[in-house]
């Protein structure tokens, strides 16, 4: 009995022990998770910043891998703030327009704040205009704002056309296209930077570039910087203290196809039951620098 | 041993439950997180796209070329003959309503006679955008069709690019061409300048497409309010009559300058302009075109010439000296003219 209690008492006092340093062993075990998963809501991001990249020559489908990246930094709760990373002469025109468009619907949503690698040119000067910032360093160029496009060639003999317009269009109204497509990019320069401007609209739609010095002197750009500096006042401009950096990377098809087919303009079609080689729609492009004009082929573009 | 064990399993319990949960608590201590996480539906509103904002006037196409002269049977030699710029289809408007008109169109060709024999025959003389440079004897021939009263209407062009060989693949060269109009130019005191006008303010839907207005009351520009220039180079003048100037804005694209750039000029029986696409007749109706075109066909017909000029060689003709012909850098302010215009 004397041996059941003393071995009972001694028990207790052990049994206390091994059940304490169990919980401290399973608590060291434990512990770190937790405060790993609270660090991790709690300490490091206040929010994210995405840098979305913004790269080559702007075409339809280059532009629908950018919306999706924007459509991602809106819906996504965790970005707070976006960056856009542009090294572009620009693009086709409706392209540059849909870019802008998205660009704008994000920077309602949220900072978003251009830094220009290189160039920033035309349709990727469209883009980037309702950014809240402008980031250049002194030898990346922006501007050229304007539009340009094939004059119309003559229609091909031997064919039957429903209407004088069908396959073509006259002079006068591409010219008139043309200017359509240039007062909306300018009116939305102006919409954008007119307050910033010391340019009158006369002077944007000469269409120059600038160097990033001089564009931030006369209001094209605000500030000299890069993109860490871009993303540094993106944060800012969303109350981050702390931030994480999320890095949207364009999706790397080769420079190949980015001149090639269904972006440039040149629709090849296979087997051509009509005995075309190809057909060429009328493209409008917002793009600067040389464009290589093969007949009335415009679209394919070095740069 | 009952208590015990129970105790045992709450002691476990609250030690657990203490150390994980104050590790889970401690960041938040230490940090603080703040979240903002509510994105609305996002519209845009772009008041810079609406077609209100963006579309452009267009200018009315319509109107209808006539002359006013009632002179028959005259007959104007049209210059194809030095690698011209222009072809017959360009012209088209202006020749049409000269044949309807009951005058003669001819052809100098280059091949089965000298310029100065198609001239004799000739009234009036059509030289559009020269490539090629008039010899010294044509160029003393001209001058002598224009003192026995035949009337040169001159129309040039801003330097252009050509491309020579093929682009396939990039090969090929483009070679620099502007007008030779120089020499014909500068005997009458008419310079054909360099680069070409545009205007950013007022134009006719692009800025090369320039507006023209009327400086003086001349035959040239009877009924002309405005008209429409659609790649137009400055003429510079000392002595002839400045008869349209572009519109207020035109700059030129060499020296971005504004200023009154004439782009029909009259001196005696001589007209140059500073634009052939305006007679084309995708252009022949825009603006005042027109008539532009009609008081340019009547000024051709207008003329009194003398037949047989210029005489035939080893009768009394004018030489010029003979670096007369080359075409030599535009823009260069020329001598007046030194010949009296002929009876008008």
């Amino acid at each position: 009995m004397s041996d059941d209690s003393g071995g009972s008492s001694l028990s207790r006092v052990q049994s206390y022990a091994l059940v304490v340093a169990a919980a401290i062993l399973l608590s060291a075990v434990l512990a770190p998770v937790a405060y790993d998963r609270a660090t991790a809501q709690a300490t490091a991001p206040d929010g994210r910043v995405a840098v979305i990249s913004v790269e080559g020559f702007i075409s339809s489908s280059s532009v629908t891998a950018v919306q999706e990246d924007l459509r991602e930094a809106r819906e996504n709760e965790s970005i707070d703030a976006v960056v856009l990373n542009v090294d572009s002469p620009g693009g086709s025109a409706a392209a540059s327009e849909q870019l802008y468009l998205a660009v704008q619907r994000t920077a309602q949503a949220m900072p978003v704040v251009a830094s220009v690698k290189s160039t920033g040119a035309s349709g990727a000067y469209y883009a980037m205009l309702p950014a809240r910032d402008i980031y250049v360093t002194p030898a990346s160029i922006v501007g050229s704002v304007g539009v340009r496009g094939a004059a119309p060639g003559p229609s091909l003999p031997g064919e039957i056309k429903s209407g004088p317009d069908k396959a073509s269009a006259t002079t006068d109204q591409r010219r008139a296209q043309i200017e359509t497509l240039q007062r909306a990019f300018v009116g939305s320069v102006m919409k954008h930077r007119g307050d910033d401007l010391d340019l009158s609209r006369t002077e944007v739609a000469h269409a120059k570039v600038y160097t990033g010095a001089r564009a931030v002197e006369n209001g094209m750009a605000d500030e000299i910087g890069s993109t860490p500096e871009a993303i540094r006042q993106a944060a800012a401009a969303a109350n981050l203290d702390d931030y994480e950096v999320v890095r949207k990377e364009p999706q790397r098809s080769g420079g190949l196809i980015l001149l090639s087919t269904d972006d440039g303009g040149t629709v090849v079609v296979e087997q051509s039951p009509a005995g075309y080689d190809a057909v060429d729609t009328p493209t409008f492009l917002m793009v600067y620098g040389e464009v290589q004009t093969t007949d009335e082929v415009i679209g394919n573009v070095s740069a | 041993m009952s208590a015990p064990n129970s105790r045992l399993a709450v002691v476990f319990v609250v030690i657990v439950a203490a150390v994980v949960g104050g590790a889970a608590v401690a960041p938040y201590a230490l940090g603080s997180a703040d979240d903002d996480g509510d994105s609305g539906p996002v519209s845009v509103e772009n008041q810079q796209f609406q077609p209100g904002t963006i579309l452009p006037d267009e200018t009315p196409e319509e109107g209808e070329i006539s002359m006013e002269s009632d002179a028959t049977g005259k007959t104007v030699l049209v210059d194809v003959g030095h690698e011209n710029g222009i072809t017959k289809t360009q012209l088209e408007p202006l020749l049409s309503t000269l044949v309807e008109n009951g005058h003669r169109v001819r052809f100098y060709r280059g091949q089965r006679q000298s310029l100065n024999e198609s001239l004799r025959s000739a009234d009036a003389f059509l030289v559009a955008s020269p490539q090629q440079r008039y010899t010294s004897d044509e160029l003393a021939g001209v001058e002598a069709f224009t003192d026995a009263g035949g009337r040169v209407l001159v129309m040039g062009d801003p330097p252009s690019v050509q491309i020579s060989g093929g682009l396939l693949f990039g090969l090929g060269s483009l070679q620099p061409s502007a007008p030779r109009t120089t020499a014909l130019g500068s005997t009458y005191g008419v310079a054909y300048g360099s680069g070409y006008l545009y205007n950013m303010d007022e134009n006719d839907n692009n800025f090369k497409s320039i507006y023209a207005r009327p400086t003086a009351d001349t035959d040239l520009t009877a009924g002309v309010d405005r008209v429409v220039m659609r790649e137009a180079v400055p003429l510079r003048t000392a002595g002839a009559t400045r008869a349209l100037v572009g519109a207020d804005g035109t700059h030129l694209s060499t020296t971005r300058d504004p200023g009154q750039y004439a782009v029909l000029v009259r001196s005696g029986n001589v007209t140059a302009v500073g634009d052939t696409g305006f007679v084309t007749r995708e252009n022949a109706y825009d603006a005042d075109n027109d008539v532009l075109i009609g008081n340019l066909a009547d000024f051709l017909v207008s003329g009194d010439k003398q037949p047989g000029a210029p005489t035939p060689p080893g009768a009394d003709q004018p030489q010029r000296p003979p670096a007369g012909g080359d075409g030599g850098s535009a823009g260069q302010p020329t001598p007046p003219p030194t010949r009296a215009p002929g009876p008008a």
